[in-house]
């Protein structure tokens, strides 16, 4: 096997995690190769030619390929396994910049008492108030400890928003519960839409706290600390599942890895595969073994080995890497690796129409809404709630395309035909009817949705599938996954109150789906996959340390949303941002002066 | 620039009659996809072996076809006059399918009139007809009804799954929508002459729409695999994307699918007024229709594009981006 010449950093991966970890150790003098699995893209010229929904959204161009490889998914241990053979649950990315191309750019700081998830609850309701089977447990850091990384990473990537709690004061008009900052965003909100604009003042009539979707969007041009210059977004309304042709929509490629490349420190090379973690004798890696775009294998030596792919690639690249010293993979001498994996609970319960409106929902983006956090996490009193945890809550979004839209559109919302004799045609979702009121009521259907926290059980994990392999020969990973009660009693909960807020809005008539049904894996809900490589306090409980440092693998570390312990609901960038600024820092700055040891 | 992409920059030139690189058009932008695409697929490879490292700075990556898999748009709709795929017989009855599904008349277009079949048919020229790359590998599903699968299982391998469970798992045919195509309009046929002597094209609307009703209820009889309400969603989706996706793949003719629902296609830029003023929607544009876009280089000092509509700002932009 041919062998690369040896470099200090190799990561796994050329996305978020990976840009922001080139970057700082390039800085600081480290030569660093990311090894990805898709191609080469940038702004100009790749995106000027992408608004096709057909190719980007329904054809998942920028998404794996599954005809290669997929993942696995039962509901339960006794349930049968069969391979996700179509893109539906989640959309993992490939190619420079990875899923951050695609993402929908809503950009979340985690809560304080999200870190301390159990000692939280714990001490506001007694340890019976964790539900049977789960395995919650807390951050080994804090909201403090991480506010500079979070605070580093917006300002990096231009965030817009509206801060809430600035050094502990409240401001009006931002979210109220969100935990200190240090800086206000560093640019203002996106613009927001109508049928945003009646969200909101349905939820303050309601004595609710709505305040503007956090963007990573940049609503004004903006330079960032790189002397990488972007424009404001221009709200054509192509953003999730797109690349954003004037790279107002933040991602590594527009950021970080100029920044990298430019050091002449940084190599990436494209459309090569890892397959394993290479560990010698000593336990500790020594590279990565990757098959490159000529379907040759190459073995790539590195003094430390960052797993920045995807989550769940993340998490089998792990457990891929058997070896004499690690013989249950990487991270795994203690059964930790594919344990806690938990998924978001993103739902929209209720929808509305609003007949013969029309509220330019092709336009804009999934950040040109309010939302409100009065039902998120702990934010209100559980006591009488047979549920922990909540959701933050929304109405719709922008970039609405009729292809992945109208085929969505509620029966018995749009299908309702009162010119109709035909009792039948009233519920068809299609015929006559059905597309007088698409030509009605496209544009006037707003859902309201949710995201919401998912907690680990002991009957929900990653590992390898026994049957199903990838075009290389090496075995799938498998998810075993469903809902457990305390995700239907949250969403009924939920459900309940969007309604009353839909209501508030005036809706012609409304459409409400008020119970949660059990987990599919056709229906495309989240990527926010977390788990299966948590950190936590000692190896007992977790894969890796705070810097995600593998505990019986020191020179490996994990990054990204597999090393949340349970997923508290906001979307995850922001976090793998912060813990990416928080992990990378230390590693160009100590990691090097005592290699190969655990970093304290 | 490296020579990768100054060789692919002159040959596009030379293929789109002239245009020079910067204003170049929708067409040559497709042309050059579809070259590259093209050396992908073959001779292009053994350059891309030589060059498989990126350390180059933003915006002088040689143009790739990123995503072999998935097709680009082709540069402009392929003709409604010669089928690929189906026999002029069962591409009467798909559009017969179609039109029930989004019907329509001349003054006011359906699924017939803004070519689905046609979208249809040229979809199943590629990958098989798969709109996305698909996971095939066995072992695939088999159904059982009842507490336990059947005892007598046979020597082949395959995944037992309640019938009422497989829902939740997706796609698991192992038919490809070529197969289900071909297979499903025989069925159609048969169930409608079962019922009214007739083939399913030769039947009135009503009876036709009674059809339809029975297989996306799965009250039909002679359907196997597809099912009858499986090659009806395959159908309401693929009549869904023909009727709004972007011209250049054959369906929506005139952008008739979006004028129906007032929706303004592939546009640049909105304005933040735009997106708050309820208002007739812009008329729509095609891909095709797009002018050329080329945000440049991102120099210090340089004022990037800002929000407006396609039509006015596209110059302003090329103007402030070569300063």
């Amino acid at each position: 096997m041919p062998v690369q010449k040896r470099v200090n950093v190799v990561t796994i991966g050329a996305g978020w995690a990976a840009g922001i970890f080139a970057q700082k150790l390039t800085e600081a003098g480290y030569n660093v190769v990311s090894i990805e699995q898709g191609p080469a893209r940038w702004a100009s010229p790749d995106f000027e030619h992408n608004h096709d929904p057909l190719r980007y959204h329904v054809r998942h161009a920028m998404m794996v390929n599954l005809a290669n490889e997929t993942w696995t998914w039962r509901p339960n241990p006794k349930a049968p396994t069969l391979p996700m053979r179509q893109y539906g649950s989640f959309n993992p990315g490939k190619g420079i910049g990875g899923a951050g191309i695609h993402w929908a750019a809503q950009t979340w700081r985690f809560l304080p008492f999200d870190f301390r998830y159990r000692s939280h609850h714990i001490e506001r309701y007694g340890e019976g108030k964790l539900p049977e089977g789960s395995l919650v447990q807390d951050w080994p850091l804090s909201y403090e400890e991480l506010e500079l990384s979070y605070d580093a990473f917006e300002y990096d990537i231009g965030l817009s928003g509206q801060a809430g709690n600035l050094n502990g004061t409240l401001i009006e008009g931002g979210n109220i519960f969100e935990g200190p900052r240090s800086r206000p965003f560093p640019l203002p909100p996106l613009a927001m839409s109508i049928h945003g604009e009646m969200y909101r003042q349905a939820c303050q009539s309601l004595g609710y706290h709505p305040f503007p979707q956090p963007a990573g969007i940049t609503s004004q041009a903006y330079t960032d600390r790189f002397g990488n210059t972007r424009s404001g977004c221009l709200y054509c309304g192509f953003c999730t599942r797109y690349g954003c042709e004037v790279d107002a929509k933040a991602s590594a490629v527009t950021t970080h890895i100029p920044a990298a490349l430019r050091t002449g420190k940084y190599e990436i090379r494209p459309n090569s595969k890892v397959t394993r973690i290479n560990v010698g004798k000593d336990g500790l890696a020594t590279g990565i073994t990757y098959i490159d775009a000529a379907g040759q294998e190459q073995e790539q030596p590195a003094d430390v080995v960052i797993l920045s792919a995807f989550t769940l690639e993340n998490v089998r690249l792990l457990l891929l890497s058997k070896s004499d010293s690690h013989p249950n993979g990487v991270g795994n001498d203690k059964n930790m690796v594919g344990q806690r994996y938990t998924y978001q609970l993103s739902q929209s319960p209720v929808s509305g129409v609003f007949e013969g409106r029309r509220f330019n929902q092709y336009m804009g983006n999934s950040s040109t809404i309010y939302v409100i956090y009065d039902f998120y996490g702990d934010n209100f009193d559980h006591s009488d709630q047979n549920f922990i945890g909540g959701a933050r809550m929304m109405a719709g979004s922008g970039e609405r395309d009729p292809v992945t839209s109208v085929g969505g559109m509620p029966i018995g919302v749009t299908s309702n035909s009162p010119g109709s004799n035909n009792p039948s045609e009233r519920s068809r979702n299609w015929g006559q009817g059905w597309k007088d009121d698409l030509r009605k009521n496209w544009d006037g259907v707003v859902a309201l949705t949710f995201e919401g926290d998912i907690l680990p059980y002991t009957d929900q994990f990653l590992d390898l599938d026994p049957i199903y392999k990838d075009k290389f020969g090496l075995p799938l990973l498998r998810l075993t996954f469903d809902f457990h009660d305390n995700e239907r009693n949250l969403y009924k909960f939920i459900a309940a109150r969007s309604k009353e807020i839909v209501q508030k809005m005036g809706p012609t008539r409304l459409n409400s789906t008020d119970e949660l049904g059990p987990y599919n894996i056709h229906e495309y809900q989240s990527t926010h996959c977390t788990g299966g490589a948590i950190m936590g306090d000692n190896p007992d409980n977790s894969v890796t340390n705070k810097y995600g440092q593998v505990w019986d693998t020191p020179n490996v570390f994990v990054t990204g949303a597999a090393l949340f312990p349970q997923n508290p609901g906001a979307n995850p960038t922001g976090t793998i941002g912060a813990l990416s600024y928080y992990a990378g820092d230390a590693l160009a700055k100590y990691y090097f002066q005592e290699p190969n040891r655990l970093m304290a | 620039m490296s020579e990768e992409n100054k060789n692919l920059t002159s040959e596009n030139q030379a293929q789109a009659s002239g245009h020079g690189i910067l204003n170049m058009t929708r067409r040559g932008f497709l042309q050059l996809s579809g070259l590259v695409a093209a050396a992908v697929a073959g001779a292009g490879i053994a350059a891309r072996r030589n060059a498989p490292v990126v350390n180059l700075p933003p915006n002088e990556i040689p143009v790739q076809s990123q995503y072999p898999e998935v097709p680009y748009a082709p540069m402009e709709p392929p003709p409604a006059n010669t089928l690929v795929f189906f026999t002029p017989q069962e591409a009467k009855t798909v559009e017969a399918l179609t039109a029930r599904i989004l019907p329509g008349t001349p003054d006011d277009p359906g699924a017939r009139e803004a070519g689905v079949v046609n979208f249809i048919d040229k979809m199943m020229a590629f990958n098989e007809g798969f709109a996305e790359p698909t996971y095939r590998q066995p072992p695939f599903a088999q159904t059982y009804e009842g507490d336990n699968p059947p005892q007598d299982q046979n020597q082949y391998q395959v995944v037992w799954v309640k019938k009422d469970e497989l829902e939740r798992y997706g796609f698991q045919s192992n038919h490809s929508p070529r197969e289900m195509y071909r297979k499903g309009i025989v069925a159609v046929d048969q169930y409608a002459k079962s019922k009214f002597q007739k083939s399913f094209a030769e039947l009135t609307e009503d009876q036709q729409d009674e059809i339809v009703d029975d297989m996306a209820n799965g009250k039909t009889t002679g359907f196997d695999e597809p099912s009858d309400k499986d090659f009806f969603k395959q159908l309401r989706n693929d009549t869904i994307n023909g009727m709004f996706a972007d011209p250049a793949y054959g369906g929506n003719n005139d952008m008739v699918g979006w004028k129906l629902i007032g929706y303004p296609g592939a546009q640049r830029a909105y304005t933040p007024t735009d997106m708050q003023t309820e208002d007739k929607p812009r008329p729509p544009q095609s891909l095709a229709m797009m002018h050329h876009f080329h945000p440049g280089q991102p120099e210090p000092n340089v004022i990037l594009p800002v929000s407006g509509s396609d039509e006015h700002s596209a110059e302003d932009n090329h103007m402030n981006m070569n300063p």
